[in-house]
């Protein structure tokens, strides 16, 4: 059985349990499914598991309605916007996902857990601590910084991951996990579907650690014994650090080049920079990537990038000045 | 590294800045510390100052160019090699963003952490900030920290760096008010301001003019003041100057309690003014005017054609004057000091020539200024401050950015057997401080002499006053580390060389 999770559309839900009718959750509930089972069907897939819901009872309806396990999570904290992206390709693909306006306010250190399944068993792709930060109203993942697995945050979150994973009885597939860990415990805020995520590019990720998530998952189905043994191995140490930059161009009408492309390749760890299609209004510009063996480095260097990217200087002309005259190179 | 001769020091490191990555590189070429201990709620290396809340702005520059920002005094072009390394454009003479000095800083430490790795001795990083320090009977130290918990170690190192900005008199009591921003630094405040803020900076140094520059990029508008109303000069370059234009015998040699010192020093500053103008007159170095905006720009154009000559002192001349300055007493440097204080701070600290292109072609613009006269006051008013200019014009301003410099690190004394670790901004006349003798130790006047306990850099500026702070650790770390690990005694300092052995020679 393929168990894909997606989230439910948090926005509509909520409004039918303030309104505590049942006619409206009824409808809400029927019209994300269906939502949801139209993507799951231009994909090719064949059953859905929803989650996110944002409330146990809505878990429990939809348990009820589809005879499979939910897993009722807080209402969609979430920057990701997953089940748009869903409805508007196929879940089969990931997207670098634009931040919802329900996302309500973190409240601790957010991580990213990347996780790969074959035949219920789970391996750890990557632990990432995510940067959100509140702009213009809203919460946007500006940076992902792994961590290395033997550190007990890193472990704790594996832990919950696995948990999680097999109270929905996901089979097979790869999934990312977001979680909000802090002194009293860990929260799931979201089981995101990301068989291949293109916010975190393979090759850097392979840099770093030997492997992706990606690879696991091509791992987990074209050599399912090697899978099994890396899944049940203790989770091993972190030599590297990844960390992935997503750069906004906040001003796009001052925009006049690409001058931080001089920058970034200077910076201690810079591994790569990915060029994003834009869409109209899209803000979301580039990703970049740093591995380096000192976590310090990568995550001052990301640091970095958002002061460039937050001073406009990352789009000035080439020949324009970044804080000397780097254009003499 | 060489002579890994192992010691018994076991070493505790307070603060993990430039100057303690420069103790901690000079520490292990003299020797092996039998352990070494860091506390620093910062990564090491990086530190506050250049870290990224502080350093990461493309506008800000250091405050010195490439070629004599070097944590090993041995190794001068140490920074501008990195540079090259990597690819920065950067040559010896220019003024590069702060963020790759602290690249650099981070990259040295995680080298000089490897050799103490492979001598067995890793470098403990405790997370937390020391508050005092207290002698034990056992000869040894203990170090209180700010979470409860405490260390103790056989030798201290004071190795802190610069992170109170002072705030001035005038706006002390609205200390609480959100928009009344302590300083600087970071620069995200001031760029996240509302569109267009008009912003008043009270200062006209460096940091000052960081903040004019941040919020001028932002799109807003700016009024700087100082009671000085001076800004200060600009140089094209602050190299190390292929010949030593100063008399040292005859600089060390000046008696400080004599009644014609003054007149001793400018005779002497002449002189290596004189010898190191290469041809070019005083009068054509020099700009004497008292419009800020004229004298900017002449200045400029001076500095640009490299008249400047007088810059090429600068190395040699912080060095001269903390060597010169070092053996005074207490009494004697609050005697002197302030009335060099305009001097020095104009001409040692003065402005690179792109920083100062930036405030001209923004003052000429319009978007920042530079009051000819000081505020008589300044008061919040509902969301806004109302200031009110000695000569009676009333400006609002949306925001006041208190940027007149931070406080030094300073160590009062607790009690017999104690001290705290404080800084200028907090210290007053009411506290009695540790001091600090010529060879970098602290001495709480206990009969068993001066503790083992040594303050480079920042940490030593109540008796090296004479900021390059990150030339002058790199020079105390060669000064102390004999000291720490082999208990040899300080050379007599006016026959060590300042900077590079062999420049000096030459």
């Amino acid at each position: 059985m393929i168990a894909l999770v997606i989230s439910a559309e948090g926005g509509a839900v909520q409004q039918a349990f303030l309104e505590e009718s049942p006619e409206a959750l009824a409808l809400s509930v029927d019209w994300a499914l269906d939502r949801s089972a139209q993507a799951l069907a231009n994909a090719g897939a064949s059953l859905i598991v929803p989650a996110s819901p944002g409330a146990v009872a809505y878990a429990s309806a939809l348990a009820a309605r589809t005879g499979t396990p939910t897993l009722s999570v807080p209402a969609s904290r979430s920057p990701w916007a997953s089940l748009r992206s869903a409805a508007r390709e196929s879940v089969s693909l990931a997207y670098v996902h634009e931040p919802v306006d329900t996302v309500s306010a973190p409240g601790g250190a957010r991580y990213s857990v990347d996780m790969v399944t074959r035949d219920g068993a789970h391996a750890c792709a990557g632990v990432y601590e995510l940067r959100i930060d509140a702009r213009g109203g809203r919460h946007l993942l500006r940076h992902r910084l792994s961590l290395p697995l033997e550190d007990a945050t890193a472990s704790a979150l594996v832990e919950q991951a696995r948990r999680v994973l097999a109270q929905l009885r996901v089979e097979t597939g790869a999934t990312t996990l977001e979680m909000e860990h802090g002194a009293t415990g860990t929260d799931l805020l979201d089981v995101l579907p990301t068989p291949a995520f293109l916010a975190m590019p393979a090759d850097a990720s392979f840099a770093a650690f030997g492997h992706s998530h990606q690879h696991l998952y091509a791992e987990a189905v074209l050599r399912p014994r090697d899978f099994a043994r890396r899944a049940t191995r203790p989770l091993t140490p972190g030599r590297t650090t990844l960390g992935v930059g997503y750069v906004r161009n906040w001003h796009p009408q001052d925009a006049r080049g690409w001058a931080g492309l001089r920058l970034v390749r200077r910076l201690t760890g810079f591994h790569s920079i990915t060029l994003l299609q834009r869409e109209p209004g899209d803000e979301l510009a580039a990703v970049v990537s740093f591995v380096h063996p000192d976590r310090a480095s990568v995550a001052y260097s990301l640091a970095i990038l958002h002061e460039h990217e937050d001073s406009n200087a990352f789009f000035a002309q080439d020949d324009e000045l970044i804080g000397f005259a780097i254009a003499a190179s | 590294m060489t002579n890994p001769a192992a010691t018994a020091t076991e070493l505790v490191v307070i603060g993990g800045g430039p100057s303690a990555v420069a103790a901690l590189h000079a520490l292990l070429e003299e020797g092996t510390p039998k352990s070494i201990t860091v506390v620093d709620p910062n990564e090491i290396g990086i530190g506050f100052v250049f870290g990224p809340r502080c350093a990461g702005d493309p506008a800000l520059l250091c405050n010195s160019s490439a070629g004599v920002t070097y944590l090993d005094e041995h190794y001068p072009d140490e920074f501008a090699d990195f540079c090259a390394s990597r690819g920065w454009p950067v040559g010896k003479d220019d003024y590069a963003p702060r963020f790759i000095f602290g690249q650099f800083c981070r990259d040295k430490y995680l080298r000089v952490e490897q050799v103490a790795k492979g001598r067995g001795v890793p470098i403990v990083q405790v997370r937390a900030r020391a508050s005092k320090i207290e002698c034990l009977d056992s000869g040894r130290y203990r170090v209180h920290l700010d979470d409860g918990s405490s260390l103790v170690g056989s030798d201290v190192l004071l190795a802190p760096g610069i992170e109170e900005p002072s705030l001035p008199a005038i706006v002390a009591e609205y200390k609480d008010n959100p928009r009344l921003f302590r300083g600087t630094y970071p620069v995200d405040r001031l760029r996240d301001l509302p569109g267009r803020s008009h912003v008043l900076i009270i200062g006209l140094r460096s940091s000052a003019l960081d903040a004019s520059q941040v919020l001028s990029s932002a799109g807003h508008t700016s009024v700087m003041t100082s009671p000085s109303g001076r800004l200060s000069a600009v140089r094209d370059r602050l190299r190390i100057a292929p010949k030593f234009h100063f008399d040292r015998d005859r600089w060390l040699a000046l008696d400080a309690s004599s009644a014609d010192f003054e007149g001793q020093i400018f005779e002497l500053l002449t002189e290596s003014i004189q010898a190191a103008a290469e041809g070019v007159p005083m009068s054509e170095q020099v700009v004497v005017s008292t419009d800020v905006l004229s004298r900017l720009r002449a200045e400029l154009e001076v500095a640009e054609t490299g008249k400047s000559k007088w810059s090429d002192l600068g190395y040699h001349g912080i060095g001269i004057i903390n060597d010169m300055v070092g053996p005074w007493d207490a009494a004697t440097r609050a005697r002197l000091l302030p009335k060099a204080y305009g001097l020095l701070t104009r001409y040692v600290n003065a402005l690179p020539v792109l920083i100062a292109k930036r405030l001209l072609a923004t003052l000429e613009a319009g978007i920042s200024k530079v009051s000819p006269v000081f505020l008589e006051s300044v008061q919040p008013r509902g969301e806004k401050w109302e200031a009110v200019w000695a000569d009676g014009r009333r400006e609002s301003f949306d925001a006041v950015v208190a940027a007149s410099g931070y406080g030094f690190p300073r160590f009062p004394i607790v009690d017999a057997t104690s001290f705290a670790l404080s800084n200028g901004s907090r210290v007053g006349p009411q506290h009695k401080l540790a001091v600090i003798t010529e060879s970098l130790r602290l001495d709480l006047g206990r009969a068993s002499g001066p503790e083992r306990i040594w303050a480079i850099g920042p940490a030593s500026n109540q008796r090296f006053p004479m900021a390059h702070i990150i030339y002058l650790a790199a020079r105390h770390s060669r000064w102390i580390a004999p000291q720490i690990l082999h208990a040899k005694p300080l050379p007599d300092v006016s026959r060590v060389p300042i900077g590079p052995a062999a420049e000096f020679a030459a």
